[in-house]
């Protein structure tokens, strides 16, 4: 039995005011195989490692138990001191009496009883403990990025940059993301396109990434530095390689469809390239409305082709690749529905969304960016702005805020008050949230230009009624009730995570929060890194976010990228489960438990035993319940550890 | 039920090498008793026995058969049948080398009740005929006739039976088309209720009375044959589940664990009752799962080869009685 | 009275690290085992518990859809839930074993759980699977 050391930390008062230390180091020295039990003010100093060092070394130590405060806060601390003491890191095990005990309770004398019971059953796990030791496995330095809007692009070129490689995966047939749709961006009234454009250029043309557009990951296997994805390249029908993107195809084809790029207010045709500055510049046939490939009548696109680029049998592809990392950056879209029934969304053709509205501002959308009514093509001279459509909603839509309508929605009316100069503009609005760098400027800006009226308060129904669209709605400020009769009206949608979110955070393993978004390690401190070890997040997958905020995450991301990368092998933790595989029946519970498919088959004396792949646990310990013989047993929780500290309850 | 047409195919099937031996019920040491028969040659066949008192689940002899080569055949009844289920779902038989042959069986006689009922002392009963709807049994003060249902083992006259494709060869198809229960509708949880509707104090001091009399011998875990892991978790070395001298307080550890882990596999079969020296009324807690599992997540040990146990699954949008 | 708390280290345990934090207060009863993850508790861990003397024990996850490795408190779910059935029907109060589902986030859930169990079983008679009244086990050096 190894010798134990037991140290118990005063946190200065917040451990000693409620705990009585002096009678917890006498009463824990009794146990047979603490000998040492002492304590020290702050055991986290310079001076207080130093002290627990000078223990192990007197008196040849083979285990340590550290009484202080959370394991989250210290653990890897007074590991790092076991290991310097040449005690294997997981033969040191700490008692939380701070955050569990000291913090927690008044009474002087429970919370002492309670220190000594907590500390002895820690004894009895460390006695129970075995060395355990990290290993490596090799590393493919090669990134996975989904998504290729301007997160996944700026994390694509960081990481290209630094001299990896890099797939860019993209469900769309082109790559730029929603910032593609975009006329002007807040609070500079930047050009959208004028400061894009020449990034989708950098990346199509870096001999580093390889763009993967209209494409799908469908499945990932393996685990951190070796994750096997496949990707499924959509067929577009056209042979990409020969396609020069002339566009005489696009100019023949009889089938108009609709325009998921103009969101719907101007049709498209079914062999296409969404739009002018579209990377790559190449056509895509829509399978769902393409006369030929519903009938198999048409095929003029195929006929009149100078390159005869256009290939109908063509059929989805399965790639298989690679990768060390992956980024999810797979954006957002807007809500749309019966969340926003009571706004007439859907209903009436002059209400749009903010997206719709970019597509009006924009001089490639569908009025060459003249603001004019989609009903009737008049130019709106009364138009009314509804923010937090479905954002801040407990009862409907999404309870969070979206956090860049307040500033989008200044910009519309500015656009609107430069583009239609004797309209008016209201914009009604629950408050204002303009934390960002100029945004708070940009708001005043709005205001002061006159003729754009802020209205705090909520919409609470919209009709039509003689052409004109009714507003209902509340002043708060004034406490009257507001009934505007305009022209159009525009709703600053609530962002939600976009479709498949929740398909790829199954397929990567990670967590979704409770809206959908992609779950971060930590909301304040691992804000890139998914729960899943070399998954990482940028942009609005993770949460609402400005384009600012976007970019810096895709550069954070890569940048976590390019610190696993800049390493040849990966660290695997030596918490994971470990299969003794003479006692294993070969039933294979613990298969199914494990929520990595980190069990593996191998035979052993003519059967079929598990193996537990080491790279691939993470250590949940699901297995070793599953498997009933208790042959599965993980590593520092294992069955004789957690049992033994059931058993110290024995002890009084 | 014939054992005269069970002779000639065992004969038959290890003669063209369709298997190497044969796992049948053999004459006991009494003529109410039978016991495992190994035949490896036909000479052996002349203790074949086949009768009311073939309740022994011969699958148990199984499940360490995936180690051999051996291609074995192997006698079963309906009930039977859902065993060897669960142990080609725990990968524990090898399919191919196994062949099923199953008898028809419309249920068998606890000695127990039995003894219950007529025996004042088994000697002086001497044998038994089968009447239109019951058993008689004679004895030297004369015949004694008894309802099936008085004397069967319960899940016989409740029992379920549907013919299973995963049998080989039955042995009297027509007959097998008349397996029915011995009772409509039987009410397949009607033990649980007198626990059940006891109140909790009750209760308690029931089981405590009943584990404290546990002697810990294994026969429960022994015979049954979904319980195949190479070492039980109770007699692991160097992990304390449970201590190894016998502490009664520590009994309900391992009898609820046992319960816990045949859950999801246990079949009913019943062995682990029958074979228990203390008498426990170790089928309530299994039948108890049994019943938990069926209203809980729809599902049935041992009807097919397709269905994940629930244990093994799990569905978000289970029910949830936790905060 | 003593209570066992299986805390799985994502949710709960930090949960428990929030209510310290945050100082709320609540019965020294509560004796904390950590592990990674509520489909870590064995059954059997919460049997033994019991007959060691423990009165009650609690076993707190991420909530359903929220776990750190996906899917462990789904089975949790299950076998808990099948396990609490079992134990009533043996007699033992089901208030002696509780299951909470209790985000890193729930400091004040924390406090509260344990509050709400301690008060439950500190209502129950003596633990029937118990017979053990404070053995010492380690006698002075």
């Amino acid at each position: 039995m190894k010798k134990i050391g037991v140290f118990v930390c005063w946190c200065g008062l917040n451990i000693s005011r409620t705990v009585d230390i002096e009678r917890v180091i006498k009463e824990v020295s009794r146990h047979p195989q603490v000998v040492v039990s002492t304590d020290y003010k702050y055991l986290c100093s310079e001076p207080g490692q130093n002290l627990i060092q000078k223990y192990v070394e007197e008196n040849e130590l083979g285990g340590l138990v550290v009484a202080a405060c959370s394991p989250n806060m210290h653990e890897l601390t007074f590991r790092s001191v076991a290991q310097r003491c040449g005690i294997n890191p997981y033969l040191c095990e700490m008692t939380n009496i701070r955050e569990q005990c000291s913090w927690v309770h008044d009474d002087r004398e429970e919370a002492t009883h309670k220190a000594i019971d907590l500390i002895i059953m820690t004894v009895e796990k460390v006695l129970r403990s075995d060395p355990l030791y990290s290993s490596t496995v090799p590393l493919t330095k090669k990134a996975l990025v989904i998504g290729a809007g301007i997160s996944g692009m700026e994390s694509a070129l960081d990481i290209a940059n630094a001299g990896y490689e890099v797939s860019l995966v993209d469900k769309r047939p082109y790559i730029g993301g929603h910032m593609t749709q975009l006329s002007e961006t807040f609070p500079t009234l930047d050009c959208a396109q004028c400061i894009l454009t020449p990034k989708t250029a950098e990346v199509a043309r870096h001999p580093n990434i390889k763009i993967l557009p209209y494409s799908e990951v469908v499945e990932i296997k393996g685990y951190v530095g070796n994750f096997e994805a496949k990707i499924k390249r959509k067929a577009t029908y056209v042979d990409w390689d020969k396609c020069t993107g002339c566009g005489i195809c696009v100019e023949k084809c009889p089938q108009k469809t609709y325009s998921e790029f103009e969101r719907g207010l101007k049709e498209r045709k079914s062999i296409d390239i969404p739009f002018p500055q579209a990377v790559p510049f190449k056509v895509t046939i829509d399978k769902e409305s393409c006369i030929y490939l519903k009938k198999n009548k048409c095929g003029v696109c195929a006929k009149i082709c100078p390159a005869e680029a256009v290939d109908f049998q063509q059929q989805d592809t399965i790639i298989e690749e690679k990768f060390g990392a992956i980024v999810v950056a797979t954006g957002f879209e807007l809500l749309e529905g019966d969340d926003l029934a009571e706004y007439g969304y859907g209903k009436y053709k002059d209400i749009l969304d903010g997206m719709q509205f970019e597509r009006l501002n924009s001089s490639s959308g569908p009025t060459s960016g003249k603001i004019l009514r989609p009903s009737d093509g008049k130019e709106p001279k009364e138009l009314v702005f509804i923010q937090c459509a479905g954002s801040r909603d407990r009862e409907k839509g999404v309870p969070y805020c979206s956090r860049i309508c307040c500033m989008y929605t200044a910009k519309h009316a500015r656009l609107y008050k430069q583009k239609v100069p004797d309209g008016q503009a209201y914009i009604f609005y629950m408050d204002i949230r303009a934390g960002g760098k100029g945004y708070e400027e940009f708001i005043y800006r709005s205001v002061d230009e006159g003729n754009i009226l802020y209205l705090r308060g909520q919409v609470s129904k919209v009709f039509e009624e003689d052409g004109k669209l009714m507003v209902w709605g509340m002043d708060t400020l004034s406490s009257k009730k507001i009934e505007i009769a305009a022209d159009m009206v525009v709703l600053a949608n609530a962002m939600i995570p976009s479709q498949g979110s929740k398909l790829l955070a199954s397929i990567l393993k990670v967590g979704t929060d409770e809206h959908g978004f992609f779950q971060e390690a930590h909301p304040k401190l691992r804000p890139i890194e998914s729960l899943t070890r070399g998954v990482f997040l940028a942009g609005c997958s993770q949460s609402p976010k400005d384009i600012t905020d976007t970019v810096a995450q895709g550069s954070a991301a890569a940048s976590k990228v390019m610190a696993m990368f800049s390493n040849d092998t990966i660290k695997v933790e030596p918490v994971v489960s470990l299969v003794k595989k003479e006692d294993c029946s070969g039933c294979f519970a613990c298969e199914i438990a494990c929520p990595y498919g980190a069990i593996e088959h191998e035979e052993y004396k003519g059967r079929q035993v598990a193996f537990v792949n080491a790279a691939l646990c993470q250590g949940c310990g699901s297995c070793t319940v599953a498997c009933r013989a208790g042959v599965v047993d993980l590593m520092g929780f294992s069955n004789k550890q957690i049992l033994a500290e059931v058993e110290a309850l024995l002890w009084k | 039920m014939k054992k005269n047409s069970l002779s000639p195919i065992i004969k038959e099937l290890l003669k063209n090498g369709t298997v190497n031996y044969f796992l049948a019920y053999g004459k006991g040491s009494f003529w109410f008793k039978v016991r495992p028969l190994i035949i490896r040659e036909p000479v052996e066949l002349k203790n074949l026995e086949w009768n009311r008192f073939c309740y022994p689940n011969l699958t148990t002899y199984l499940k360490d058969s995936s180690r051999s080569q051996d291609k074995i055949g192997v006698v079963v009844k309906g009930c039977d049948v859902k065993s060897v289920v669960e142990l080609i779902k725990g990968n524990q038989i090898d399919r191919e080398n196994l062949f099923l042959l199953q008898v028809p069986c419309d249920g068998t006689v606890d000695p127990g009740k039995v003894e219950n009922l007529v025996w004042i002392s088994k000697l002086k009963v001497t044998g038994f005929e089968e009447t239109g709807n019951g058993l008689e049994f004679i004895t030297k003060e004369g015949r004694v006739s008894v309802n099936k249902e008085e004397v069967f083992f319960s899940k016989c006259y409740k029992c379920d039976f549907a013919p299973s494709p995963l049998v080989d060869r039955y042995l009297d198809e027509e007959r097998l088309e008349k397996n029915q229960p011995s009772i409509d509708n039987p009410d397949l949880y009607e033990e649980l209720r007198i626990i059940e509707e006891m109140n909790p104090e009750k209760r308690s001091i029931y089981w405590e009375k009943q584990f404290s009399r546990c002697i810990r011998c294994f026969a429960c875990r022994n015979v049954c044959p979904v319980c195949y892991c190479p070492t039980c978790v109770f007699d692991q070395k160097d992990t304390s589940w449970i201590s190894k001298g016998v502490k009664p307080e520590e009994n309900n550890i391992f009898h609820l664990t046992r319960a816990l882990h045949v859950a999801t596999l246990c079949t009913g079969c019943g062995e682990c009752e029958r074979v228990c020296p203390m008498k426990l009324p170790l089928m309530e807690l299994n039948l108890k799962l049994i019943k938990e599992v069926d209203e809980l997540y729809h599902y049935k040990a041992g009807v097919d080869l397709q269905s994940i146990s629930p244990l093994k699954e799990y569905g978000k949008d289970d029910y949830d009685e936790f905060k | 009275m003593e209570i066992v708390a299986f805390l799985c280290n994502w949710c709960s345990y930090a949960g428990a690290d929030l209510a310290g934090t945050s100082r709320f207060k609540y019965p020294a009863n509560i004796k904390v085992i950590r592990v990674p993850c509520s489909s870590r508790v064995n059954p059997t861990f919460i049997l033994k518990a019991l007959a060691n003397g423990a009165d009650g024990v609690m076993v707190s996850g991420c909530h359903p859809g929220d776990c750190h490795y996906t899917t462990g408190n789904y089975f949790t779910r299950r076998r808990l839930l099948l396990m609490k059935r079992l134990l009533e029907f043996t007699g033992v109060n089901p208030d002696r074993v509780h299951l909470y589902w209790i985000s890193a986030s729930e400091g004040t859930k924390f406090a509260e759980a344990v509050k709400e169990v301690v008060e439950k079983v500190g209502k129950l008679e003596k633990n029937p699977m118990s017979s053990i009244e404070g053995e010492i086990r380690y006698e002075k050096k």
